[in-house]
């Protein structure tokens, strides 16, 4: 056990900086957790790797804010979509599961009303259909890419220039 | 916002994280989502996907299915109006319920894919796990001429897909069949009902279809007719967690409450008929000892929070709910809600006497925190939001059109119809 005589534990993120947090918002971090339940002797310091200091910083705010029950206040707007993910990969790592719901659904609400292609860019996909196939699924769900609020794809915007 | 390059490491990461996104969004963006790549395709076809999503689309956004009916008069030759007719078509429409609890007065406007009629059908059977089954019928003369005889069918169809079956589980019988709709909890299999009751008899004709087997077959009638069966056509049976529910009153003869005052009746004579659609069997469930009175007017059974549960209105004064907190277990009838009428701030005239027989409430959803309670009235034929913590009452005013243009179709909401309903990729096969 880490510091039996604390109830702070000492996190070292990636970017070398060393977080004491409570250990009630260690134990929400299952990764974490599993270290210190598995060490024999005290842990001074639990590196977390892939976690960087501005990581821990909205993880703190968002513990914060569950705490006093206010955790839909938290927000991640102003993360662009790179930022986004490598938070999200560093919650998923750390293993914190209302969190990682909580990033999840950012994520789907931004592709939600997106093209396509935005969706291949995002992710890096490339498209594998050839014209045929992809002309055939897209016409069984044409409707689906219908609607005021739906990006349109790019092909379309092109073609209504 | 533009997509990030796609040198960040979006390639590296597991695919089960691709799937709690997608499992989140709207089956909408997943329909358009599944022209990203082969890969993409396949994963959003997939049973388990479907299921994952089913699973949260139940706890992320639950809704609810509204019938709307649609009555246009169309004008006839004749000044006397001899030759006037009425053209009637029902849609039905899927809403939000956190968006209804948002904001309950708005204006919903019946899409054409709603329309019933188009679709060749009259009603609903009922939905499950995103699917709605419709069934259709006319009049289908056979040799016989002593009874009148409908050809029936049912149509599997899902609104968020928009994905519909053809005519299936067709049947040609006596008028007067009544259908229902579930499924099998421990395979998944969807099945319709029909019902229908032969007074003389005093018997009912059951029949079950499997959506697998694509087959009707008997089953044992209804060991206690539910009331109401003989009666307008229209019957609720409850559909949960794989079972069928009705209520029904043990009597000589099919009982009917508006035709017949319940000063006769005695508590006892209540019990729930419930049917297994796994083993399509029957079971009965006993009401509530709380149960101590016969209510002046219907009593109903139904679905709140994830529970079974039972309602009347107690001496013209409140109206109270029960939950069955296990299903089945007759010792966990737990009294849920007691709302005296006066907290409901309703103002219906009740000096004449007769309002008593004819004033039902429904409650049809409970939000999330399970704090406001979605009530109907059948009085005012609307619904009241009820938030039973702070005793807040808010009326609620939701307009139907079926065009943007006002075409003189006399538009109406069947609130007392409105059940649950969750948006999936079910597929109708």
């Amino acid at each position: 056990m880490a510091s039996s005589s604390s109830n702070l534990i000492s996190l070292k993120t990636s970017d070398g900086t060393v977080f004491k947090v409570e250990r009630a918002l260690a134990k929400t971090m299952k990764t974490v957790q599993a270290i210190i339940e598995e060490a024999d002797a005290n842990i001074y310091m639990i590196p977390i790797h892939n976690v960087f200091s501005h990581h821990m910083d909205m993880i703190i705010d968002y513990y914060k804010l569950s705490v006093a029950g206010k955790s839909k206040e938290f927000s991640v707007e102003k993360l662009d979509n790179d930022e986004l993910k490598d938070f999200l990969l560093a919650v998923h790592y750390l293993n914190m599961e209302d969190l990682f719901e909580v990033l999840t659904q950012a994520v789907a609400d931004r592709l939600e009303k997106k093209s396509v292609g935005y969706v291949r860019k995002y992710f890096g996909i490339e498209n594998d259909f050839t014209p045929e196939e992809y002309a055939a699924i897209r016409k069984k769900n044409d409707w689906a890419f219908k609607g005021d609020d739906i990006e349109p794809e790019e092909d379309e915007e092109k073609q209504e220039e | 916002m533009s997509p990030p390059s796609a040198s960040s490491s979006w390639a590296l990461v597991p695919e089960h994280l691709f799937t709690e996104f997608l499992s989140l969004l709207p089956v909408k963006s997943l329909l358009r989502f599944k022209c990203v790549s082969n890969s993409w395709n396949t994963l959003i076809s997939d049973p388990n996907f479907v299921k994952l999503h089913l699973k949260k689309s139940k706890s992320h956004n639950p809704q609810f299915t509204l019938i709307t009916q649609h009555i246009k008069d169309i004008k006839g030759e004749s000044p006397y109006g001899s030759d006037d007719e009425s053209e009637v078509d029902h849609s039905i429409i899927p809403y939000s319920i956190h968006s209804f609890l948002d904001n309950p007065s708005f204006t919903l406007f019946a899409d054409h894919h709603y329309l019933l009629n188009e679709k060749d059908c009259s009603f609903v059977a009922g939905s499950c796990n995103g699917l709605i089954c419709l069934y259709g019928f006319r009049f289908s003369p056979t040799y016989t001429i002593h009874h009148q005889t409908h050809e029936y069918w049912l149509r599997l169809w899902n609104p968020a897909t928009r994905a519909i079956s053809e005519k299936i589980g067709c049947f040609i019988d006596y008028r007067d069949f009544c259908f229902n709709f579930g499924c099998d909890n421990s395979t998944g299999t969807f099945k319709a009902v029909a019902s229908r009751y032969i007074p003389d008899k005093l018997t009912s004709d059951v029949r079950v279809f499997s959506f697998d087997e694509n087959v009707w077959r008997n089953i044992q009638s209804f060991p206690v007719v539910p009331f109401n069966l003989s009666g307008s056509g229209e019957h609720e049976a409850v559909f949960f967690n794989g079972t069928l529910n009705w209520l029904a009153v043990r009597n000589d003869i099919p009982y009917t409450w508006y035709r017949h005052h319940p000063e006769n009746l005695t508590v006892e004579q209540f019990v729930i008929v419930s049917l297994n659609l796994g083993t399509e069997i029957y079971n009965m469930y006993t009401l509530p000892q709380g149960f101590d009175e016969v209510p002046p007017a219907e009593p109903t059974v139904g679905v709140l929070g994830d529970c079974f549960c039972f309602s009347y209105s107690y001496k013209e004064t409140d109206f109270i709910i029960w939950q069955m907190k296990k299903f089945g277990i007759q010792e966990s009838w737990t009294q849920f809600l007691k709302i005296s009428y006066h907290d409901l701030q309703l103002n219906y005239d009740f000096s004449n006497g007769t309002l008593k027989y004819y004033l039902y409430f429904l409650p049809l959803f409970l939000s999330k925190d399970g704090d406001t309670l979605i009530l109907y009235s059948s009085q005012e034929l609307k619904v009241i939001l009820y938030n039973w913590r702070d005793h807040r009452v808010e009326r609620t005013e939701v307009e139907v059109r079926k065009t943007i243009i006002d075409d003189e179709t006399y538009n109406h909401s069947c609130w007392q119809n409105a059940n649950g309903f969750v948006e999936s990729l079910t597929s109708i096969c």
